[in-house]
């Protein structure tokens, strides 16, 4: 009987002392990340003889842990997008980093030379602003850049995480593996799973996945497209690997680390975690903003530098351009087999059909390319390609007159003996902004007076007066001549009645007689023939028989400020390009401020929706976590009881001991 | 649901950081004094932030510009008036003149006056302006706007039409100056027609004059031929026993102008009186033309009214000629000027009710603006009080709760 006793006492001592250890790890691990609480349990033995082998399980829920993995990851998802749109969204929020401003800026200060063409001091705060603006271009796109280097050395680091963890979950199965499984196996440490659990949630930090379990207590982890990560008793390695053509553009991919050669390309749409939010974050809201900011310089640039072109500057010659547009060179692919390159620059006039995208030239063979535009991810965005005709063969220059009017203000050069099939990405609004200079710093290059002048005759009997002058174009194919006059001019034109005016240049010899139909002359210079002469007007009023008009180049007429308003018209004017895409009759175009506005608001936007999206994916981790805790979380005061409660079952057993002590001590005296 | 240890703490610590995290972001809208602290805050509400701040700054320029636009025509409106009154003297004057009872030295004292008033007028001309450009030299204000040319003995114009135009809304442009060439020099010389000569038949003399010059100057501007100079040329033929005709380039008017003819009676024809003398008159032709049309300015008409009345010899009717010359081309530029100063009241109205949509504009936008992102004080104070509550409560609530464990009553 005593027998009996000491034998059951001594594995409830053994038993509440395990209890008690299991109690104490709990304690212990509180802080321990990864650690899952544990709980021994035991099962009487059989016929009575004490109680049996007990054994310690960790209390975990797979689908709770599964459920924790994937909000983890949508979780990171958005926290990483947020805190990179954040810093965005905080670049764009200081009034002083407001482009905004500086265009506001510009005009204020053409308006203002407006009202005294004639002072140098004026002129000079529109250079000024206009550096300052090229300035604040600059800033702001090589703040946009720092955030895409910071981008690409974030991807690298996070990548080498990620094959750190996938290379421990490789390494833990086979730990565990080699434990065995069904019969004949021997207990798995569990601190080894917590860490193996542990690294696959790290994981799913990085990117969303996917975990099946093996048959031998393997986790198999595949990406949430099905691409395999680790599988049995090897493992696959995501590699970042500089991008083609563009090799600032930092590229995913899955590579064996069995063998460098075996890849697969990754779908970095679907990819999640903090490694899908970073290349989210560079399509979505970098990518644009950048080619945003490109396209606003430019459509400025190209707009200014038109509109100045058609004035007379200071020193009363024709104006230049205030902005150098630079050239940008076209990236070559790397599956070219031609020996061409391509260089482009913005045409002069057409910087409004500048759409926000990258272009891809396509070789079709030595007559003929294909210009197409691309969406952020750097797919052909269908319906916008170009098929430009080049009857010369190549080195050409191809530009809108080649492509029907709209070559998305693009002049393009192909240069060497392109192949076809060979194609070039070009790049221009990536950098724009930071290659743009000022061409000119001296005030008197700023052209605000018209190039043109027309007087009435004194002597005219009638009230016809020129009105609407417009000059739309003063290089060498018009009938202004360099730098400074009109081409025969100064030109006389007479009313010779019935509706008929006859255009004398200053030989007396008849250029062109306007014939109209009506009292209504409109365009009279393109009415008599001479559309090519770069400018035109119309005659109002009535004019009577041998009235005459002096039409001249505008020698001297420094306090005309016509081209000047024309230049300050440009704020409200229609000068930046939405859509690659035109519809027909559709509002395709915005002006300077409208297109930094809608710049803005998709960055606060994109941000917004960051926020909103991290704010209902933290609480629903919170949530899920929550749910874990309550089953894996270590309790104090769970604990505390549980101390309490084996202190005493231990003294109980320790009790069972001491009375089999008595027992056969009470028996020995009885025998004595 | 089993609460763990790590529960209780996290739970406390994000109430308390959340909190925080409102209190510092009222605290950062009060000292920044605007609700939108990133674009992200209301992305529609930046972009308009955006478009409103270029309204409000371009509409500012606009009044500047309104200003300036208003004292240069308010200058010009200036000139223009005091010019209006010396001109009204100078008219005085010239009527005064034609008292038939003055002498030579009544005459050279009117002259004296008028030569006094042709400075003033010439120094109104070439005004200029604060920038010291010249107000009425059009494009061209740096070189003075109307000089005396020794060789023709006239006061020339030598701006161009140029009119400075400054922006005042979005919309509306208006000039700021007036040329010269179209406020002064746009004015017609009285027109006239040649002396009439007997260019067939017995007349003894004929005479033409304009009676009326209205109904003159309407026949003029309707009739003169700058292109075929013979298309000016006018022709009486008489015709026995006693008809009239009126040819013009040898050709019947339409309608014809016929009548019947007596000596010595005047033809009336479109303002115009023919007089011809003698009986043998008829058959006969008497031809006159149209002289072209000239343009004088108010300085030249006056300096060729002060040479005749210092000139003791001229005869009374070339004194007469020139006395209505004078006094038609007065009142015309006088007219002139008037339109002009009615112009420039008209550009100055307009002005001000521009100015004052611009300035209710820019309330609105301000106003707009400030309702879209400036602070609501009192909510962001309310808000920082009711976090302040929040994260006192939660503290206070987080130490209570995790103060509370199980060790502390095991003994």
């Amino acid at each position: 009987m005593s027998d009996n006793l000491l034998k059951i006492g001594t594995s409830a001592i053994l038993a509440n002392s395990m209890l008690l250890n299991t109690t104490s790890n709990n304690i212990a691990n509180i802080n321990s990340t990864g650690y899952v609480r544990q709980r021994t349990e035991f099962e009487a033995q059989i016929l009575g003889l004490g109680v049996g082998r007990g054994t310690t399980d960790r209390l975990i829920s797979d689908f709770t842990l599964k459920q924790l993995r994937r909000d983890t990851s949508v979780h990171s998802f958005s926290l990483q997008y947020l805190s990179e749109a954040n810093r965005v969204d905080a670049l764009f929020s200081n009034p002083a980093n407001s482009i905004a401003t500086n265009i506001n800026d510009l005009f204020k200060q053409i308006q203002t030379a407006n009202n005294e063409p004639a002072t140098p001091a004026n002129r000079g705060l529109i250079i000024g602003s206009a550096q300052a603006m090229l300035d604040q271009f600059n800033t702001l796109s090589t703040q946009v850049l720092d955030q895409e280097k910071f981008v690409n050395q974030q991807l690298q680091l996070y990548v080498t995480q990620t094959n750190g963890y996938i290379e421990q979950i490789a390494n833990l199965n086979k730990e565990i593996a080699a434990y065995g499984s069904g019969s004949g196996s021997r207990p798995i440490p569990l601190d080894l799973l917590d860490k193996r659990d542990q690294a696959i949630m790290n994981l799913s930090q990085m990117m969303e996945i996917k975990v099946l379990d093996a048959e031998n207590g393997e986790k198999l982890i595949f990406t949430s497209t099905g691409q395999a990560l680790v599988m049995e008793k090897n493992d696959f390695n995501l590699i970042g690997l500089r991008g083609n053509p563009d090799a600032s553009r930092l590229e995913l991919q899955v590579e064996w680390s069995g063998s460098a050669n075996i890849t697969r390309n990754i779908n970095v749409k679907e990819l999640g975690g903090k490694l899908g939010a970073l290349v989210a974050f560079r399509e979505d809201v970098l990518d644009p903003t950048q080619n945003q900011l490109g396209q606003l310089a430019l459509s400025i640039a190209d707009a200014m530098n038109t509109q100045n072109r058609l004035g007379m500057n200071l020193n009363g010659e024709i104006g230049k351009d205030l902005f150098v547009i630079p050239d940008f060179d076209g990236l070559p692919y790397p599956a070219n087999t031609g020996g061409g390159s391509i260089t482009m620059t913005i045409e002069p006039g057409q910087g409004k059909n500048l759409p926000p995208n990258d272009f891809r030239v396509t070789v079709i063979d030595a007559n003929n390319v294909r210009i197409e535009a691309l969406d952020v991810q750097g797919n052909v965005i269908s319906g916008s390609a170009k098929d430009v005709n080049i009857p010369g063969g190549f080195p050409a220059t191809i530009g809108s007159d080649d492509a029907g009017g709209d070559l998305y203000g693009l002049s393009i050069t192909i240069d060497g003996a392109p192949a076809a099939g060979d194609r070039f990405m070009l790049k221009p609004l990536a950098s724009a902004s930071r290659v743009m200079t000022m061409a000119t710093t001296r005030p008197e290059d700023i052209a605000l007076a018209s190039p043109i002048r027309t007087e009435i005759n004194v002597n005219n009997l009638g009230n016809g007066q020129v009105s609407g002058l417009n000059v739309t174009n003063t290089d060498a194919s018009s009938s202004f001549t360099s730098p400074a006059g009109l081409d025969g001019g100064p030109w006389t034109m007479a009313y010779i009645g019935g509706n008929s005016f006859e255009i004398r240049d200053n030989t007396n010899t008849v250029i062109g007689t306007a014939n109209f139909t009506d009292g209504n002359y409109q365009n009279v210079l393109a009415q008599a023939g001479l559309g090519d002469a770069g400018f035109d007007f119309s005659v109002s009023g009535v004019p009577q028989i041998g009235d005459t008009f002096t039409i001249a180049y505008n020698t001297g007429g420094f306090n005309d400020n016509r081209n000047g308003l024309a230049l300050a018209g440009l704020q409200e004017a229609d000068t930046t390009r939405l859509n690659a895409l035109s519809v027909a009759g559709g509002v395709n175009y915005s002006n300077f401020n409208q297109a930094y506005g809608a710049m803005v608001s998709l960055i606060g936007e994109r941000t917004s929706q960051a926020r909103s999206s991290e704010a209902a994916s933290a609480a629903v981790l919170e949530q899920t976590n929550k749910w874990y805790e309550s089953l894996s979380g270590v309790s104090l005061d769970e604990e505390a009881s549980n101390l309490i409660r084996f202190q005493q079952t231990y003294a109980a057993a320790a009790k069972i001991l001491s009375t089999s002590q008595t027992v056969f001590d009470t028996l020995l005296s009885s025998l004595s | 649901m089993r609460l763990s240890f790590n529960m209780k703490f996290y739970a406390g610590l994000d109430g308390i950081l959340n909190t925080q995290n409102k209190l510092s972001r009222a605290e950062n809208q009060l000292s920044k004094q605007t609700r939108l602290l990133t674009p992200a805050d209301d992305p529609a509400a930046s972009a308009k932030v955006l478009s409103l701040d270029q309204t409000i700054h371009r509409t500012e320029q606009y009044q500047s510009n309104s200003i300036l636009l208003k004292n240069n025509l308010a200058l010009e409106e200036t000139i223009l008036t005091n010019m209006r009154v010396s001109m009204d003297r100078a008219r005085v004057l010239a009527i005064a003149s034609g008292n038939g009872t003055y002498q030579e030295d009544d005459r050279k004292a009117i002259a004296a006056e008028l030569k006094n008033i042709q400075t003033e007028l010439f120094d109104l001309m070439n005004t200029r302006n604060s920038e010291g450009g010249y107000i009425f030299a059009g494009y061209q204000d740096k070189s003075q706007a109307y000089a005396f040319n020794q060789a023709t003995g006239l006061y020339e114009f030598q701006g161009d039409d140029g009119q400075k135009a400054l922006q005042i809304s979005s919309t509306i442009t208006l000039p700021g100056n007036d040329s010269g060439k179209m406020v002064f020099d746009n004015v017609d010389a009285r027109f006239k027609t040649t002396a009439a000569t007997v260019s067939a038949g017995g007349a003894t003399g004929a005479s033409i004059q304009v009676y009326n010059q209205s109904a003159f100057d309407i026949f003029y501007k309707n009739t003169f031929d700058g292109i075929t100079p013979a298309n000016n040329d006018f022709s009486v033929v008489l015709t026995a026993p006693d008809n009239y005709e009126i040819l013009r380039n040898g050709a019947a008017m339409v309608p014809p102008a016929t009548g019947i003819f007596t000596p010595d009676q005047p033809i009336q024809f479109q303002g115009l009186e023919i007089t011809i003398s003698g009986a043998a008159a008829v058959p006969g032709t008497v031809d006159f033309s149209l002289l072209p049309p000239e343009k004088k300015n108010i300085l030249t008409t006056l300096g060729d009214f002060i040479t005749a009345l210092e000139d003791p010899a001229i005869s009374d009717f070339e004194f007469q000629e020139i006395l209505s010359d004078t006094i038609v081309q007065i009142t015309s530029a006088s007219t002139n000027i008037d339109s002009f100063l009615s112009d420039i009241g008209g550009r100055i109205n307009v002005l001000d009710s521009v100015y004052g949509t611009n300035e209710d504009l820019t309330i609105n936008n301000k106003t707009y603006r400030a309702d879209i992102s400036e602070v609501d004080y009192a909510a962001a104070l309310t808000e920082i009080t009711k976090q302040e509550i929040a994260l006192q409560a939660i503290s206070t609530v987080f130490t209570k709760v995790s103060g509370v464990s199980l060790f502390d009553y095991i003994r």
